[in-house]
């Protein structure tokens, strides 16, 4: 379970995020929603370890252990995932030689045997077939001249060989178009889990359509102003978010 | 820079210790020939860093060092070479210890008709005639300093010839071995070895081969490799030259190759530099006919105590050439690079196409390098670019494969092999490329353990 009491986060000096409280229990899917600028990939940054993001004051713990004492890789291990909003191109870097380097560390971290490359192929063969994803991609180097909707699922492939404790999507929908959103969400969908933790970045309510939020959370100027069930979504979608501040206004 | 007189008697030195060692070979042209470049340089004016291939790299180290030259071969056991052959790789092999041709450790068995490898030493024997007509100088070295040095010098090197319409049926690769011998040779007025190599290579029309040379200091300590290679390549043939510099951290090696190409001749080579405390690298590429086409890579690795440059002059004399320079360097610690690379279009090489390229990854704030391309462009029908860039690894990588579990080393160690990895791809030979991936894995770890941190340049 993850928990977020009271965090402030500072980018360059500038404040953020000023008082995010949140719980996710095992099992359960929380949208955040919020309009562009909000802070939303500021949090999840937070939550996967970016060094130049300072925490000002707060906490973040996940079944009960300070995140925030961990460094980036430790937290990885730990099942902490983060698939970015604009996912990093590693030129040079094989797609599948990383993935595989990537499984291994966190299984060596956990003290499970490392998987050799015959068994890491059938592996990510059988996965990639899950999305749909074109085999070729895992031959190219990492999200290198990848279209947008390339990479997202290179990431949504990720996360599924990863197996995660807790994902953190940021904004995976934008940028889709409506099959392979339909596809990355059957994903994503297959993931959920007792065990496992997802937080869905997107400012739009499109996605959760397809991946229904057991709650909903409206982050604005770095705070999270409104949390209901989905059908806070939908009002989202009929009224946009300057009824929220207008609310709180009055 | 360090005074013309001490520059002189450094020099001087030398040559009276070649003096001494009254060349073994009595072949008299030889004879002259060393005697003539005796004479040209004590009669060169002396380094000076207003001449532009010793602006930024200074040599004043080197002229403090007392080298000595070795006149005898030294017993080198036979097993000790096995851990410097690339595993199962087949050869025709020149081997040489300290400059001194080692024949026992060599093979060149088999050897086809109308081909030679040979040791500068045996060729003479064999063929005096042949030898002095492949014997030559273009202008070009007639007034480098070290390469006139070579010349007056000279112990031994190898003597390739294919003759025409040969493809060999393997690589040659020539290997040189130094050492000091765990310091032996180093006493108070006494540095280590100096030697020299010099080496004539020639295809002939339509012959294609592959040519492999790996530079290895064997233990640590200090010596002077001084290596001087003349390649002709006539019509249409293909040489793929690989060279893999790995002398010891202490060392100082200095290697010149002088290329000339004939109508619809290629020159690939890729060059990687991982050793000495100073290493400099000269190619010079000379179109003597349209149509052909030279291809340099490189790669330079670079840490602490270590200062390497590379110095390509490329000229464009005819029309219709094509040459392509890539070369890239990572560098770490207090490391020290130089990359010059002039390119020379003459008027009437009309139609000349050329590109240079040196990318630069700093992994340090210590770090320098100073890269320079020159193109100098006399026709106006031509297709010729640069760029260059010295960059660091981008925290947002880092970040990205950090968060995918892997460590601050391993993510450091994959992206310097991506940012290698066209480079080290251009080597056509399977197992010198995953030497040279397991050299470079290897540089970077010790790297590590070193202590020297790789933290971001914040
Ligand atoms: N590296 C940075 N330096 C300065 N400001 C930043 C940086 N990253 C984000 N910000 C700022 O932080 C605020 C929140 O950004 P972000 O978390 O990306 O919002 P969202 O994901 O909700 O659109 C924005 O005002 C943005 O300009
Ligand atoms: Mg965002």
């Amino acid at each position: 379970m993850l928990e977020i009491q009271d965090l402030h986060v500072a980018v360059n000096g500038k404040a953020i995020l000023k008082g995010i409280d949140l719980k996710v229990k095992s099992g359960e899917v929380h949208a955040i929603m919020g309009p562009n600028g909000s802070g939303k990939s500021t949090l999840a940054y937070v939550l996967a370890g970016r060094e130049d993001y300072q925490v000002s004051s707060g906490k973040i713990l996940l079944n009960g252990e300070n995140l925030l004492a961990l460094d980036t890789e430790q937290r990885a291990h730990k099942g902490v995932f983060l698939a970015m909003q604009y996912p990093v191109e590693l030129p040079g870097v094989n797609n599948m030689m990383f993935m595989r380097e990537s499984l291994n560390a966190m299984r060596r971290s956990r003290g499970e045997e490392e998987y050799d490359s015959v068994d890491f192929i059938k592996l990510i063969r059988a996965k990639a077939k899950q999305l749909e994803m074109d085999e070729k991609l895992l031959k190219r180097n990492v999200n290198d001249g990848f279209s947008g909707g390339e990479k997202k699922r290179n990431e949504i492939l990720q996360m599924a060989l990863l197996e995660p404790k807790l994902a953190i999507l940021d904004e995976t929908d934008s940028g889709l178009d409506i099959d392979a959103l339909r596809i990355i969400a059957s994903g994503v969908n297959a993931l959920r889990d007792p065990q496992r933790s997802i937080i869905l970045v997107t400012h739009y309510q499109r996605l959760l359509e397809y991946i229904q939020p057991d709650f909903v959370h409206v982050l604005m100027d770095g705070r999270i102003v409104r949390s209901g069930d989905k059908q806070l979504a939908y009002e989202l979608e009929d009224k946009g978010y300057r009824w929220i501040v207008e609310e709180i206004a009055a | 820079m360090i005074r013309a007189e001490q520059q002189h008697d450094w020099l001087k030195n030398l040559l009276n210790q070649a003096e001494d060692d009254s060349v073994k070979n009595n072949s008299s042209w030889l004879h002259q020939t060393r005697g003539d470049a005796k004479h040209a340089v004590m009669n060169l004016p002396p380094l000076n860093r207003k001449q532009e291939a010793w602006r930024y790299n200074r040599i004043d180290k080197l002229f403090k060092k007392n080298f000595q030259l070795l006149a005898d071969n030294i017993d080198f056991k036979k097993p000790d070479i096995y851990n410097c052959l690339l595993p199962n790789f087949d050869s025709y092999r020149l081997v040489f210890v300290n400059g001194c041709y080692a024949g026992q450790l060599s093979d060149t068995k088999q050897v086809p008709d109308k081909v030679t490898i040979e040791s500068l030493h045996n060729a003479i024997n064999l063929a005096p005639k042949q030898v002095s007509d492949w014997f030559r100088h273009s202008d070009r070295e007639n007034n480098q300093l070290f390469s006139m040095l070579n010349t007056a010098l000279l112990n031994d090197g190898a003597v390739i010839h294919i003759g025409d319409h040969i493809e060999l049926d393997k690589p040659i690769e020539i290997i040189y071995l130094n050492t000091n011998f765990l310091n032996k040779f180093n006493s108070a007025d006494n540095d280590g070895i100096m030697t020299q190599i010099r080496n004539i290579i020639s295809l002939g029309v339509a012959a294609k081969v592959t040519l492999i040379e790996r530079f290895i200091g064997i233990d640590k300590g200090q010596y002077f490799h001084n290596n001087f290679s003349d390649i002709v390549l006539a019509e249409g043939a293909l040489l793929k030259h690989y060279r893999v510099q790995d002398e010891s951290r202490e060392a100082y090696h200095l290697s010149s190759l002088q290329v000339s190409q004939q109508k619809n001749s290629h020159y690939y080579s890729t060059n990687l530099a991982f050793g000495g405390a100073w290493s400099k690298t000269n190619i010079n590429v000379d179109f003597a006919e349209q149509d052909a086409e030279c291809i340099l890579n490189g790669l330079y690795v670079v840490g602490d105590q270590q200062l390497t440059d590379f110095h390509l002059d490329v000229r464009h004399s005819v029309p219709a050439c094509t040459s392509r320079e890539q070369f890239k360097g990572i560098l770490y610690g207090k490391g020290r690079a130089v990359f010059d690379g002039h390119i020379l279009v003459e008027k009437q090489a009309q139609h000349s196409d050329a590109q240079l390229i040196n990318n630069n990854l700093l992994l340090t704030r210590d770090a320098e390098v100073d890269t320079k391309p020159q193109l100098e462009i006399y026709a106006d029908d031509v297709k010729c670019g640069h760029g260059t860039s010295v960059g660091q690894i981008d925290p947002e990588q880092l970040f990205y494969m950090r968060s995918r579990g892997l460590s601050e080393t391993t993510a450091y160690k994959l992206l310097c092999l991506g940012f290698a990895g066209e480079i080290i791809d251009s080597i056509d030979e399977k197992k010198l490329s995953e030497y040279v991936t397991k050299k470079l894995v290897q540089t970077l770890d010790s790297r590590n353990q070193d202590g020297d941190h790789i933290r971001f340049l914040g």
